[in-house]
């Protein structure tokens, strides 16, 4: 059985005065494997973040089951379990911290589940040094940097020792600093085994992950690995996949399957 | 118009315990016209410059002249003198508030005494210009409508006020590439049509070097480079020192030894 099991999965909105429905998902079917790295990619509004609030019952089907190692979201009995073992990273760093002190705030998560303050503190300790921010740990989050704060953000997601992490849109309000320090730390999580779902806008993410998964309307439209998606034209292209295609253009032979400027660099210098 | 910053030195919170130099003695000039760009890391000063150029913030020290007037001053004069600079703030879509896309871009004319006609003309000027069809979305609620295009009827109700300085800071953060686009080819049809002079703040060096003719690098509080895009972009290990980026183009034609700003100039150059 897979680690996430997603059975057509509907969720309508009501809005206004309830007298309209607005259908976000539309019969999702999905299998997610264990320690494996998805990025799910789309238009604004296509049901990518609905999607994301369903992995940890932040939001139920309307319609449908969906299902985290074994539990079932809809059961009321699992909803705690689901949610240590499915933690979620949001846009915004400053929606997420709750404590003035950073090891405060790191430890809000296992301290409300009730975990033993030897072992908090032994959890703390350890989610800080694994996103490189224990030298921080005294300090106030307001005097960090947007993507310091969003480090402190996984830290408390990692503090409750999950085995999958949602990321939605992790990096869309940092700066380019920030979202290479996000992106490398989402890496080392997926290589230290975690499953990681990723959100993104950004071809350059989304590459570094196993699978793409394209939404459009609340439907999957596509769903294959990186280098498919992208030949497929949903997506758009990396800058060295443009690149590659504009100097095709040109008259020049490179092959199909480049995207990455390591690719096209070596191509390029094996032609001169 | 000619704005022209001089000795601007601004201290948030001065006498305070929290006193912080957010500007130090900054000194440029921008010509009628010219399109300006405005880069640096997370908490550089860019945004505080950003709202003393049109007043909003007054400077502790030194000045902001617009025509060769200090924006700082009271009086009718410089009220018209403020109304002709146009801000659009991060994330514009959240001051949307009318029941219809038209009343919302003709609140600003209105707001200046302008009869119901000329407003209402203003407006459908300012929404085809963003690329919004009045008679087609004119009537609509702007909650309606999407991320990307709520952003653009938020700009054409800055538009609608016909400033001679229009101030964009981010305004692609947090939209997918499609929106991204629509944004970019927006503001190029407001500069080829208007013929105004533009500061954009940005984190997308890409966006800067396609089209900016002038860029200026903030960081620390400090005006640390003013040039051209090609002046600025050449300084590369400076610019990495300080956390910023250099274009996508530029970076991948140094490894074959050319000096390229857009993908265009490096696809003409590789094939060669």
């Amino acid at each position: 059985m897979s680690l996430i099991e997603i059975h057509n999965l509907k969720f309508t909105y009501i809005e206004g005065d309830g007298a309209q429905q607005k259908t976000a998902l539309d019969g999702i079917n999905l299998e997610i494997e264990r320690g494996s790295f998805v990025a799910i990619m789309g238009r604004n509004g296509s049901g990518k973040s609905t999607l994301a609030k369903h992995f940890n019952a932040l939001l139920l089907p309307t319609e449908g089951d969906i299902i985290i190692d074994g539990k079932n979201t809809k059961d009321e009995n699992s909803l705690w379990d689901i949610r240590s073992n499915c933690g979620m990273v949001f846009q915004n760093p400053d929606n997420q911290l709750v404590s003035s002190v950073v090891e405060d705030d790191v430890a809000f998560g296992p301290e409300n589940i009730g975990v033993n303050p030897t072992e908090i503190r032994v959890r703390v300790d350890k989610a800080l040094n694994d996103v490189g921010m224990y030298e921080h740990r005294k300090k106030g989050p307001h005097l960090l940097s947007g993507g310091q704060k969003q480090r402190i953000a996984i830290a408390g997601v990692l503090a409750m020792q999950p085995q999958i992490i949602v990321f939605d849109e992790p990096t869309a309000m940092l700066d380019p600093k920030g979202r290479k320090e996000i992106l490398s730390i989402i890496k080392e999580l997926h290589d230290s085994g975690k499953t990681i779902i990723l959100i993104t806008h950004f071809i350059e993410e989304a590459i570094e992950a196993d699978r793409i998964i394209v939404m459009e309307k609340g439907k999957v439209k596509q769903d294959g690995a990186p280098r498919e998606i992208i030949l497929g034209g949903e997506v758009d292209l990396t800058f060295a996949a443009q690149l590659a295609q504009k100097l095709r253009d040109k008259g020049m032979s490179i092959p199909q399957d480049i995207f990455t400027e390591e690719e096209l660099e070596k191509h390029l210098c094996s032609l001169k | 118009m000619l704005i022209e910053v001089k000795n601007l030195t601004h201290i948030y919170s001065e006498g305070m315990a929290f006193e912080t130099a957010a500007l130090q003695d900054i000194s440029f000039t921008a010509k009628p016209g010219e399109f300006v760009a405005l880069i640096g890391h997370t908490g550089s000063g860019k945004s505080t410059l950003a709202q003393h150029l049109n007043g909003l913030l007054k400077p502790t020290s030194g000045m902001v002249l617009a025509d060769g007037k200090d924006l700082s001053q009271k009086g009718k004069e410089i009220m018209d003198l403020r109304h002709k600079i146009g801000t659009v703030f991060q994330y514009p879509e959240y001051q949307l508030f009318e029941e219809s896309v038209l009343l919302d871009v003709m609140f600003g004319p209105k707001n200046i005494g302008l009869s119901k006609e000329e407003c209402e003309a203003r407006a459908i000027e300012a929404l085809r210009i963003v690329g919004i069809d009045p008679d087609e979305k004119g009537n609509v609620s702007p909650f309606s409508l999407s991320g990307g295009e709520k952003r653009r009827v938020a700009i054409a109700g800055v538009i609608a006020m016909q400033p001679e300085v229009l101030i964009l800071d981010e305004p692609t953060a947090g939209l997918d590439p499609q929106g991204h686009k629509e944004i970019l080819s927006m503001i190029k049809r407001i500069k080829e049509e208007k013929n105004l002079s533009i500061f954009l703040v940005s984190h997308n060096m890409n966006d800067v070097a396609e089209l900016a003719d002038h860029v200026l690098v903030m960081h620390a509080g400090k005006l640390v480079m003013d040039g051209s895009p090609r002046e600025v972009f050449a300084r590369e290990e400076e610019l990495k020192a300080m956390g910023l980026d250099i274009p996508d183009a530029t970076r991948f034609g140094k490894k074959f030894g050319i000096n390229a700003l857009t993908l265009e100039e490096l696809v003409e150059q590789l094939g060669n």
